[in-house]
């Protein structure tokens, strides 16, 4: 009874931690994100979608790491999900002033 | 009219050997090359954008970067890519970053131009109305590597027959913060004093962007404002932080004749004692500017730029000393961003110079002691649909009174001079919605330019003889490898 009593409190803190994860949208617009910085959750998802009418791309940096999300075409939704907690940034490779600092706690 | 060798081997893409280069035949072949890339951009099935070699990097249309769609003139995001190194890209590897450029001229001057006065010039000249063969350019212009990135054009100038190193400017760049704030930073090897700069207010990248070099021109500039383009080598140091404040600070060391010789910015058959001022130590080069947009789509720059030279005129050491000449200038730029259709720029700059004429004195006597020199330019243009780019200019040159020092067409003593440039510049391609080829990026600009004088080498009277009609094609193409 006990260990049933675990597995069903383990599969409700994982089912919670999921239903907790959330998507936030991010727009580029004007050769901009449209926020500078943001905190997310660890698990959260940015949704970016590029409302300019030329290609941007979308590289998540985190120290060392990089995972480039590729190009971007005008209307395009490109997603990237934090499953970490820690401090990332987010660029634009082709318009360099595109950033957003991300902390995931 | 014959062409010397390296016109021949220039022009032999467009001209087959042996054909008489009549101005008819050549302006026929040009046409035909330009309809030929204009078909050839509108039937393309591909639908990717009209694009020029750092256009093929970034994967951004001309109109991204450019003010109607064609350089210089640059909006936020091509001053961005300047200041970032030329090293912003769309990740993917376009191989060898080249581009090549062809400019061909009409000139109408109201004063008739003598017969040979442009010697070299490929097309001849004489009379009142003049074809040229401005530019003909190939670029290295593009990302190195991640952190550093280089514009170096060769050109060969059909007007004065002359294959020579024509802008240059290569760039490393670093990223960081600074109490918290982001900036970059960077060093650049450049040609020029102001080659490096992102605004179009300082000599080397403003208006008039293509001028005519078969039409008078008034004889007194600054030290900055022409002489030492590519007749110098700098190395530099950039800041912008926090997207506001931009400084930097070079220092330029004046190319030797041999050097000269060998970037092709004096001719080779020059005599050794030739009439080109040479330079003494390093003289250093500096530049202030704020920038931002105050409110939603008002851009506005604000700075201070200038330079001191130690100068042996006419490399003539044999009054044991130099001239000293310093140039200090202000500028501002304002945009209004708009939206994708409509976009308006404008420019100013003052220059002040002042010239200690101590070696000139001795070398030529009757010259002042002391000269001072100003320059103010203002211009702005209205951009509609990335297409079509009208600009006005207003520029005006004053100074102290100097027969000896100014040596002005009209034997005049005073360097004063002022106009009117006005200018229309048509750019078919190189927007989002352009049409493009699969395997080269490539664009045009059509512009019809006149300039009037009010005022010419010190003179109200006929100034208007130096008035000038200018019509100028362009076309440039980038191989996407």
């Amino acid at each position: 009874m006990r260990s049933t009593l675990m597995i069903i409190g383990l599969f409700s803190t994982l089912f919670i931690a999921q239903a907790q994860a959330a998507d936030v949208s991010v727009d580029q617009a004007g050769q901009q994100f449209s926020q500078s910085s943001l905190t997310l959750k660890a698990g959260d998802t940015l949704v970016f979608t590029n409302k300019d009418d030329v290609t941007h791309n979308v590289k998540v940096i985190n120290g060392d790491d990089t995972d480039d999300k590729g190009l971007q075409k005008p209307g395009e939704v490109i997603k990237a999900t934090f499953a970490k907690p820690g401090t990332y940034q987010v660029r634009c490779a082709i318009h360099p002033k595109m950033k957003i600092d991300v902390t995931v706690q | 009219m014959f062409f010397d060798f390296r016109a021949q081997v220039l022009w032999s893409m467009c001209l087959s050997q042996g054909e008489r280069r009549t101005k008819n035949a050549i302006l026929s072949k040009l046409t035909l090359l330009w309809v030929v890339f204009a078909l050839a951009g509108i039937l393309s099935p591909d639908a990717a954008h009209a694009l020029p070699s750092f256009a093929v990097q970034t994967d951004q249309p001309c109109s991204a970067c450019h003010v109607g769609s064609f350089g210089p003139q640059l909006k936020p995001f091509g001053r961005d890519f300047k200041l970032y190194g030329y090293t912003a890209s769309d990740g993917k590897d376009h191989g060898v970053p080249l581009a090549v450029y062809v400019r061909n001229s009409f000139t109408n001057t109201a004063k008739t131009q003598p017969a040979g006065q442009y010697p070299e010039a490929v097309y001849g000249n004489s009379g009142n109305n003049n074809f040229g063969l401005e530019e003909l350019s190939a670029w290295y212009a593009g990302k190195v590597n991640a952190t550093t990135g280089a514009y170096i054009e060769g050109s060969f100038d059909g007007v004065g027959g002359q294959l020579h190193l024509d802008n240059a400017d290569i760039r490393h760049i670093h990223e960081g913060k600074i109490f918290g704030t982001d900036y970059v930073a960077g060093i650049t090897l450049n040609d020029a004093p102001t080659v490096s700069d992102i605004w179009n207010t300082t000599p080397v990248w403003g208006f008039p962007f293509d001028a005519p070099k078969m039409a008078p021109t008034p004889a007194a500039s600054a030290l900055i404002d022409g002489a030492l383009q590519e007749a110098a080598t700098g190395l530099g140091a950039y800041i912008m932080w926090n997207d506001w404040v931009y400084a930097e600070f070079d220092g330029y060391k004046g190319t030797s004749r041999t050097g000269l010789n060998m970037v092709g910015n004096t001719p080779v058959n020059d005599p050794i004692n030739g009439n080109q001022d040479a330079y003494d130590g390093i003289m250093p080069y500096w530049r202030l500017a704020v920038q931002h947009e105050l409110v939603k789509n008002h851009y506005f720059e604000l700075g201070t730029y200038g330079i001191a030279a130690s100068v042996y005129p006419n490399d003539n050491h044999t009054g044991g000393a130099t001239d000293r000449i310093t140039d200090t200038a202000v500028d501002a730029t304002y945009q209004w961003l708009g939206d994708d259709k409509n976009f308006i720029s404008a420019h100013s700059t003052f220059i002040h110079e002042h010239r200690d004429l101590t070696e000139s004195a001795v070398i030529n006597p009757g010259t002042n002691l002391s000269d001072n020199l100003n320059e103010f330019r203002a211009d702005v243009s209205y951009s509609y649909d990335n297409t079509w780019t009208p600009t006005l200019q207003y520029f005006r040159t004053t100074g102290t009174s100097d027969a000896v020092e100014w040596n002005t067409s009209t034997g005049l003593a005073s360097p004063n001079s002022a106009g009117f440039v006005a200018e229309l510049a048509y750019v078919p391609f190189g927007k989002v919605d352009s049409p493009a080829l699969s395997w080269m990026a490539y664009n045009s600009r059509l512009e019809l330019q006149y300039t009037a004088y009010t005022e010419f080498d010190g003179t109200h009277a006929h100034a208007s003889n130096n008035n000038t009609i200018f019509l100028d094609l362009a076309i440039v193409m980038a191989p996407k490898w």
